[in-house]
This record gives C-alpha cells, structure tokens and sequence, in this order.
C-alpha cells in the first residue's frame, strides 16, 4: 500500500485546524481573564497517529512511520491543586478572622470607652459620690448624689450586659441562618450537587469539562470562607473496582459527620451536627459567641463584687441583685447614711471607707475586662492581617500558575496565526504541486 | 513567577489600601490626639488609663475635701480667737474685781459682764460651717450649747476626719492638752466640751466653769470670794487660756497638713495627667512625619499603579 498523493493537503489540514483550535483557546482565555475562579487553558497539541509504512513497498521506507500531522490531544486546565487546598485553608482561617475582628470590634464599642457610657467612668463618678458624702456627712444633696449614681451604675451593668447578651445572640443567629435555607451555603451546596451529575455525564462522554471543573473549584472556595472543606472523590466503585462515578466528589463540611455533597444528595449541618472547631465563619461566630459569654461572666463578677463590698459597708442595703443582670438600687436619699447605722450626723466611716474602694477589685475587673476586650479584638485584627496578607500571596501563587496573562495570551496568538499561515502556505504549495501534476503533466504536443 | 495582569491590579489595589489604611490610623491619632482610641490600639495601655482616669477623678475629690477642711479649720481658727478675746477681758474684769476698793454694785456689774462672755463663749463655738456645727464632734447636726439646755454640752467627743489624699486623712477637730484631760498630759479632740466644758456645776476647770466661778465670786463679794479671785480664778483663767492657745496651736498645724496635702494633691494630678497622656497620647511630631511619609509613598503608590496597569502588549500589535 502506498501513500496517498493527496496525503499532504490532510497534513496541511489538520495544521490549519489545531492551530484555529489553539487560536479559539486563546480568544476563551481573553474572554474570561476577569472571570473568577477562571483557570487558563491551553490547546496541547502532539503529533497525530502515524501513517506505518508496510514492508516492501519501498525499499527504504521498511516499517517507517510517516508522520501525519498534528492534533490537539487535550485542552489543558492549568491549575495546581495543592494550592487550591492551601488556598481554601487559608480562606478559612481568614473568614473565621474577619467575622472575629468585626464582632469584637463591636463588643468593643458597647464599652463605650471615653463616653459617658463608659462604665468604668460611671463607677469612678459613683466613688467620687461617696468621697463628697464623706466630706459633707448631713448633706441630702451628697446622699440624693450618690443614690443617682448608683443609679447609672446599676444602669450601666445592666446596659453592657443587655448589649453583650444581644450580641452574642446575634452570633448565634448568624451561625443558623448561615445553616439555613435561605443562608449562602445551601446553594453552593445544590450547585456542588447539580455539578456532581454534570461532569460525571461529560467525563464518562469524554467530552472537555474544564469550565465546569472551575465553576466546581469557584464554589469550593467560595464554601471555604464559611467553614472547613474537605473534597474527596466520590468513594463508590463499581463490579471491577473502579470509581462507579467517575469525576463526582463528596465534600465534607465543618467537620460534620455527614458528608454535605455526596453524588447528588445533599446534607445540612446543624450547630449541633458542626464539629467544635468548625472553622471558618461559623467557628469565627461560634468563637465570639464564647468569648461575649466569658466577658458577661467577667462583668457578672464585677457586679456581684460591687454589690457585695457596697452593701458589706453600708449601714443600709444601696444594691439589691447578685450581678449584672439583675443590679438595682434599693436606697434612696433617705436611708443613705454615711456613717454607722444610728450614729451620730457626722459620721463619715461608711463613706469614708466606700470611698476607698476606688482602685480595688471592682475597678481593677472592669479594667480587666477591657482589657481582655481589647487584647482580643487586637488579636483578631492581627489574625485578619496575616491571613489576609497569607491568602493574597497565595492567590499571587495561583494566578501565576492559572490567571491569565494579557501579554502571553497576545503572543501566543501572534504564534498561532504564524503556525496557521504556515500551515495554509504548505497547502498552497501542496495545491501548485498538484496543479503542476494534473493540468501540465503529459501535454507533450498538445 | 508568572505575572499576570490581575496579579499586578491586585497587588496595586492591596498596597494603595494597606497605605491608605495606615494614614487613616494616623490621621485619627493626630485628630484626635491620642494614641489610643479604642481598647484593641493598645489593651494594657487602655486598661491602666482606666484605673488612672479613677485615681485622677479621686484626687480631684480628694482637693474638694481638702477644701472644704481648710475653710472648716479656719472658721475653727477664728472662733478660738473670739473665746481667746473672751477670756483676756475676762481677765482684765478679773484683776478689776479682785480690787478690794470695788463697791458691790460696782464687782455686780462686772459679773454681768462676765455673764455675757459667757453667752459670748458659746456663740463662738456654735459656728457653723456649711450646715455642720463644727465643735459638736460628730454630731455635727447640733449646736454645741443650747439656751434650752443650758451649760450641758450637746455633741459628741467623736474624731471629725476628711481624707486628704491617698492614705492622708486630716482631723478637723485636732486634739489638744485640754484642762483636766485624763490621765494628765492627754488630749482631747476640740470640741465644745473639752474646750468649754460643761459649766460650773461640772467643776471642770474648762472655760465655762471658770468664768461663772468668776461670776459667782464677784456677785457673792465676801471677803472669802475676794480673796478667791486673787489667789485661785486668776490663776484658773491663765490655765483655760493656754489651753485655748494650745487648741489654736493644734489647729494651724492641722492647716498647715492641709495646705501640704494641697500642694501635695496637686503634684499628683500634675503626675498623673502627665503619666495619661504618656501612655495613650499621641507624639504629635512623630505623627505628622509619619503622615507626610505615609502620604507620599500613597501618591507614588497611585501614580505607579496607573502606568503600571495601562500597558501590555495588546497596546503594541497592530
């Protein structure tokens, strides 16, 4: 069997259509380079199937292979994927940052620091009530003076930790409605689920898939903001062993023990069903919901110890209530005394003494309490640094391996259209040739 | 590494923010002029501030109080000065009397006048400062002496103390070597009893009883009483009115304490103002330098950024 004399214009063909394939490849990375989560893609082009030569029909060409062109063999994602799972680690620890710095940010602001809302000023205000009652024993202004103060102080207990308890029910909140129906996980989830079939359908078809596969990648990262992701492939295997669903993964989240994607179902985690260190956003909400419950206990301690050093000095009951929650003033401008219960006008003791409590353990826990306040809120503001600062040099890693680069994407098109008029030259040359041989060969005499 | 051009908009768009931020957190520090202006710029520093603000607020009150003890002092300072007036006419009357040459209608005049220093005596310490009787101890809500009551004292022997500061306490009614303090050479707080005592019927050698003993000697005119007012009333007035300078002695003392403590009190506002603003206010020098700093690297970031994003090789094709 001998070679086709028209085997040369399929060579030229074939060049034509992988370097138009290359071409169309490069207009879709043009196209997408402001897509997220788009990977480039490139044409890979090999050598198409050789053309064996058979023995004996040429003496030289004994078992050659006589090359046919070129193909597109695959049209390449490039995308690493163990950047991909540091990447979504990373986004996790930063959504779990960003949701710290915010909230405590405002837990911060209830303290109401350098405002007449500010507890610790209240409380100083209400010390200084007791050092004029202690200067001026008989006066009823110092005695009403000091019952308005301690008014605003229980006030204030019960304000700070009234905005305390919202906000750490508010964070509990947002962990359910993040879980919820309408919260943003659930469809990212349906889509995971959707995407489970589609890919499984084009992978068993053989037929290219990448931008599903970036639109997966796209919602997985997305999904690692709010909490842990883990992708495995889908475990099922079919009579021989092999994956029954090829391309399908099951994605675990926040540590739950049901899988939230598996092939098309789809599972909600509960906050009972989340693991203790769900990660992400929600293990961000579940952590400040903690600490607002620490710093309620801390102010729940400075009340009761301003309740109980007050009341153990006073000849009369000035609180009632055991802590924040519940502090309350009980005296009034009558029953104060500042001095001993039956003593003498001038008698100054009590006050006296009350007056000293300033700088001690109440002032001392509030002014803890800010500054574990503080010191959090300082941390987490770090923490969102660095993981911000993490989770951009890792997409500088990313882009470097997947963006798209308006330089390169512009000479690989120069390439290709050189590699096309190329091709279309060999088939001009290919077609003069034939030309040659069918119109001017054997006209001898004509 | 592959650069891309998202790459590059990213990173420029990250810089200009991290920059921008960093002048922001400046321009507040120099607007606001404090280096720390929520808990989380400086936790220790936020903490420490708290409790300083108190202590600040606590010698502002303490200055109050130091106040109100100097003018009660001073008010103390000038009706020692009226019983002084007091018993130095007296004793003048009492030399007058003692002369043998006197009539008795002329030693009952002199009585008279004697019985008016004692109404004298007792005004002068039923001074009131503000609403506080200020020799009535710690029953500061009654006259030391009433006309209902006569001669008894009405207060108390109670210590009147008002803080003067961290630590510092300063007693408003001093003791002093009263007359007949017991056990000899005590003191006794200053009150109307241990100053005035309570009369001749208490025989107490104090103010009261001397002068009415006085009285009573001059009114009675016997040779007996004569004699008594030479050889003992004279020498009984001398006593009173050392211990009225004694009293007078504790009280300027005790206004010097509260004139140092002033001093003192104002010092430690001095310190602690100073030591707050240390820990959280702003050097406004440094923050400015770093604002012009800041905001020159923010221009070059911008005018960087925007030839660094335009071109690319799509601009040179044709």
């Amino acid at each position: 069997m001998g070679v086709s004399t028209f085997n040369g214009l399929n060579i030229a063909l074939r060049g034509l259509t992988a370097q138009q394939r290359a071409l169309d490849v490069t207009s879709h990375n043009i196209a997408n380079v402001e897509a997220p989560g788009y990977s480039r893609q490139e044409a890979v082009m090999g050598a198409a199937p050789t053309l064996t030569i058979p023995a004996g029909a040429n003496q030289l060409g004994q078992g050659a292979q006589l090359g046919q062109g070129v193909d597109v063999v695959t049209y390449r994602r490039l995308r690493d994927d163990f950047l991909d799972l540091q990447w979504r680690a990373q986004n996790m620890s930063g959504g779990q940052a960003e949701v710290g710095a915010q909230r405590l940010a405002q837990v911060q602001t209830t303290l109401g620091s350098g405002s007449s809302s500010d507890l610790g000023a209240q409380l100083d205000t209400f010390w200084s009530a007791w050092q004029t009652l202690s200067s001026n024993p008989q006066s009823d202004a110092a005695k009403a003076n000091v019952v308005g103060t301690a008014q605003t102080v229980a006030a204030g207990f019960q304000r700070l930790d009234t905005d305390l308890a919202t906000l750490g029910a508010q964070a509990t909140t947002a962990v359910s409605d993040l879980l919820g129906s309408q919260g943003p996980i659930r469809p990212i989830a349906d889509e995971l689920a959707k995407l489970n079939t589609q890919i499984n359908q084009a992978t068993a078809a053989g037929v290219a898939h990448n931008d599903l596969l970036d639109r997966r990648d796209l919602l997985l990262d997305n999904l690692s903001r709010y909490g842990q992701v883990s992708v495995t492939p889908d475990p099922t295997l079919d009579g021989s062993g092999n994956p029954a669903y090829p391309g399908m993964i099951q994605v675990s989240f926040g540590g739950a023990s049901t899988p939230l994607v598996s092939q098309t179902t789809v599972t909600m985690p509960t906050a009972a069903t989340l693991s203790a260190t769900p990660g992400g956003t929600l293990g961000g909400l579940q952590d400040v919901a903690a600490k607002i419950a620490s710093y309620r206990t801390t102010l729940n301690g400075v009340a009761g110890s301003v309740i109980g050093a007050v009341n153990g000095l006073s000849s009369t009951p000035i609180f009632s209530g055991t802590g924040s929650a519940d502090i309350a003033v009980v005296a009034t401008s009558t029953t104060v005394s500042a001095g001993a219960s039956g003593g003498p006008a001038g008698d100054n003791s009590v006050a006296t003494a009350i007056a000293a409590l300033r700088g001690g353990t109440v002032d001392r826990g509030y002014a803890g309490l800010v500054q574990s306040i503080g010191a959090d809120t300082a941390n987490a503001d770090a923490d969102l640094d660095t993981t911000t600062r993490v989770l951009g040099s890792l997409t500088e890693q990313r882009q470097s391996t997947s963006g798209v680069s308006m330089d390169e994407e512009m000479a690989n098109m120069v390439r290709f259209q050189r590699g096309y008029q190329a091709a279309a030259r060999a088939l001009t040359t290919m077609d003069d040739m034939l030309n040659t041989l069918i119109n001017s060969t054997g006209r001898v005499g004509l | 590494m592959r650069l891309t051009n998202s790459t590059i908009g990213n990173r420029v768009l990250a810089d200009l923010q991290a920059s921008y931020t960093r002048m922001a957190t400046t321009q507040e520090q120099i607007s606001s002029g404090r280096r720390v202006n929520r808990p989380s710029d400086d936790p220790v520093a936020a903490a420490t501030e708290r409790l300083r603000n108190g202590d600040l607020e606590g010698i502002r009150r303490s200055q109050e109080s130091v106040n109100t003890a100097t003018s009660w002092l001073g008010a103390s300072e000038t009706a020692l000065s009226s019983v002084n007036d007091v018993l130095s006419r007296a004793r003048e009357l009492a030399v007058q009397g003692a002369n043998g040459t006197n009539n008795q209608a002329a030693r009952n005049q002199i009585a008279d006048e004697i019985d008016q220093l004692v109404k004298s005596a007792k005004d002068a310490v039923n001074v009131k400062v503000g609403d506080a009787y200020i020799f009535s101890g710690t029953r500061s809500d009654v006259a030391p002496y009433a006309d209902a009551t006569g001669d008894a004292y009405q207060g108390d022997a109670g210590a009147v103390t008002r803080e003067a500061g961290p630590g510092a306490t300063l007693q408003l009614n001093p003791p002093f070597a009263a007359v007949g303090a017991t056990p000899a050479g005590s003191t006794e707080a200053l009150t109307g009893a241990s100053l005035l005592g309570g009369g001749a019927g208490a025989a107490d050698g104090r103010v009261l009883d001397v002068l009415q003993t006085l009285s009573a000697h001059l009114r009675g005119g016997t040779a007996a009483d004569i004699t008594a007012i030479q050889n003992s009333d004279l020498g009984r007035l001398q006593t009173v009115q050392t211990a009225v300078s004694n009293a007078r002695g504790a009280v300027g003392i005790t206004l010097n304490r509260a004139e140092a403590a002033t001093s003192r009190l104002q010092d430690l506002q001095e310190l602690t103002t100073q030591g707050i603003s240390d820990l959280t206010g702003v050097d406004l020098a440094k923050a400015l330098t770093d604002y012009t700093s800041q905001q020159s690297a923010y221009q070059a970031t911008l005018k960087v950024g925007a030839q660094i994003i335009q071109p690319s090789l799509v601009d040179f094709l044709r």
